[in-house]
């Protein structure tokens, strides 16, 4: 029996997605030498201070729910990826292959709306300065260096932060998942056709 | 096909609701919104200052031992190069921090008092870690040896005289943690420390 590689390839990176983001999360921002670490995932998000690592109880709640259904995505998909000739595999494919296009999806807008507002809001909060988030770029891979405004000291010092952002592994295998369940989705129909041609 | 397809609505439903009502029922229950907002940590340090006013255990919770701001740094040794014009004084410091090492990458500045000046600087790099103390070590020079020598006897005394105050401090670096700060004149040390303090 014909079975489609492509969906089993992509469950199982789902799977591991899941796993890897409890160790690494898919993108990490370091303010200074570890002072401040923000670590976006779809299923694991946190940000630390000083060490001590703080979860959002909302969005742990979220997390929590892609997670499950990011899961679920990939079992469906691994079951489907076995029998993708059956007559309930379409709706298995259906249910999976979407989630990783989904996920990826919703975690790179609420990336960038992270990186474009939510950050130099959040550093010109602390750095006591309003006018601070004109300078603050935060860079979504890479590092530079953050001037604060003058005068956070009441004195002229000129205070700079370093910033270090990074896509880690965990990011790739998502988006591995993702590129893989779309092929998954284009060989269906091929996959359940020889089937089907190979059992008459 | 329609049971299926209702399993995998009834999931789908399941997956979404079901982590995100344990997190919601409760505070909206107890009436408290911020908690979906605010970590729970930081909510039980910010209770632990309104109820108990301990300060202490407030930073403790936030990764910051406040005995590491009381006790000042302690001189370890004491050294005087005279024919190579500097001194180097080792200083015992206290990380504060609980949980993150101290990384003193650079640190230079400029001593001036009246018509006498002395460079100082970082020898090398220093790391403290977590909750521990380190040796500091800081260069001093000058171009006036006399002058350097009474800086040494100074320090080596123990106790500051009060013309220390109006020590002028200028070409100020340091590279702390990543955190850099620069200044070209910071006036005053009794000044800069009154600053300090008041915030």
């Amino acid at each position: 029996m014909k079975r489609n590689w492509f969906a089993f390839a992509a469950g199982a990176l789902m799977l591991a997605a899941v796993i890897s983001s409890l160790s690494a999360p898919w993108w990490r921002l370091q303010v200074g030498e570890n002072l401040i670490i923000v670590d976006a995932d779809p299923f694991y998000a946190s940000f630390s201070i000083l060490g001590v690592r703080y979860f959002i109880p909302i969005v742990s709640a979220m997390n929590a729910a892609a997670a499950a259904l990011f899961v679920a995505g990939g079992v469906a998909l691994i079951i489907y990826a076995l029998k993708p000739a059956k007559g309930y595999s379409r709706h298995l494919l259906s249910f999976g292959w979407k989630r990783p296009i989904q996920v990826l999806t919703g975690f790179i807008i609420m990336l960038a709306v992270m990186v474009r507002y939510a950050a130099p809001a959040a550093i010109s909060i602390i750095a006591y300065g309003a006018s601070a988030s004109a300078q603050i770029d935060v860079p979504l891979a890479g590092s530079s260096m953050m001037q604060l405004p003058e005068g956070i000291l009441d004195a002229h010092v000129k205070v700079a932060v370093a910033l270090a952002a990074s896509f880690t592994h965990s990011f790739y295998l998502g988006a591995a998942a993702a590129a893989l369940s779309i092929a998954a989705r284009i060989c269906h129909s091929r996959c359940a056709g020889n089937a089907k041609a190979g059992a008459a | 096909m329609g049971k299926l397809k209702w399993i995998l609505n009834a999931v789908t439903c399941l997956c979404l609701l079901v982590p995100i009502l344990y997190v919601v029922v409760p505070c909206v229950l107890s009436g408290s919104l911020l908690g979906l907002f605010v970590p729970p940590q930081l909510r039980a340090a910010l209770a632990d200052l309104t109820q108990t006013r301990s300060l202490n255990s407030t930073l403790a919770a936030l990764g910051v031992n406040l005995r590491g701001f009381e006790e000042p740094p302690q001189v370890v040794s004491l050294a005087f190069n005279e024919s190579a014009g500097n001194a180097v004084i080792e200083l015992n410091i206290t990380n504060p921090l609980i949980y993150e090492r101290i990384t003193v990458n650079q640190l230079s500045f400029t001593v001036r008092n009246g018509t006498h000046s002395f460079a100082i600087h970082l020898v090398e790099p220093v790391v403290v870690e977590a909750n521990w103390t380190g040796i500091v070590s800081l260069s001093f020079s000058s171009t006036d040896p006399e002058a350097l020598r009474g800086l040494v006897k100074i320090l080596g005394g123990g106790e500051w005289p009060d013309y220390v105050k109006d020590l002028e401090i200028s070409s100020f670096y340091a590279d702390v943690n990543g955190i850099v700060i620069q200044a070209s004149d910071l006036g005053e040390l009794g000044e800069l420390l009154d600053k300090i303090t008041q915030r």
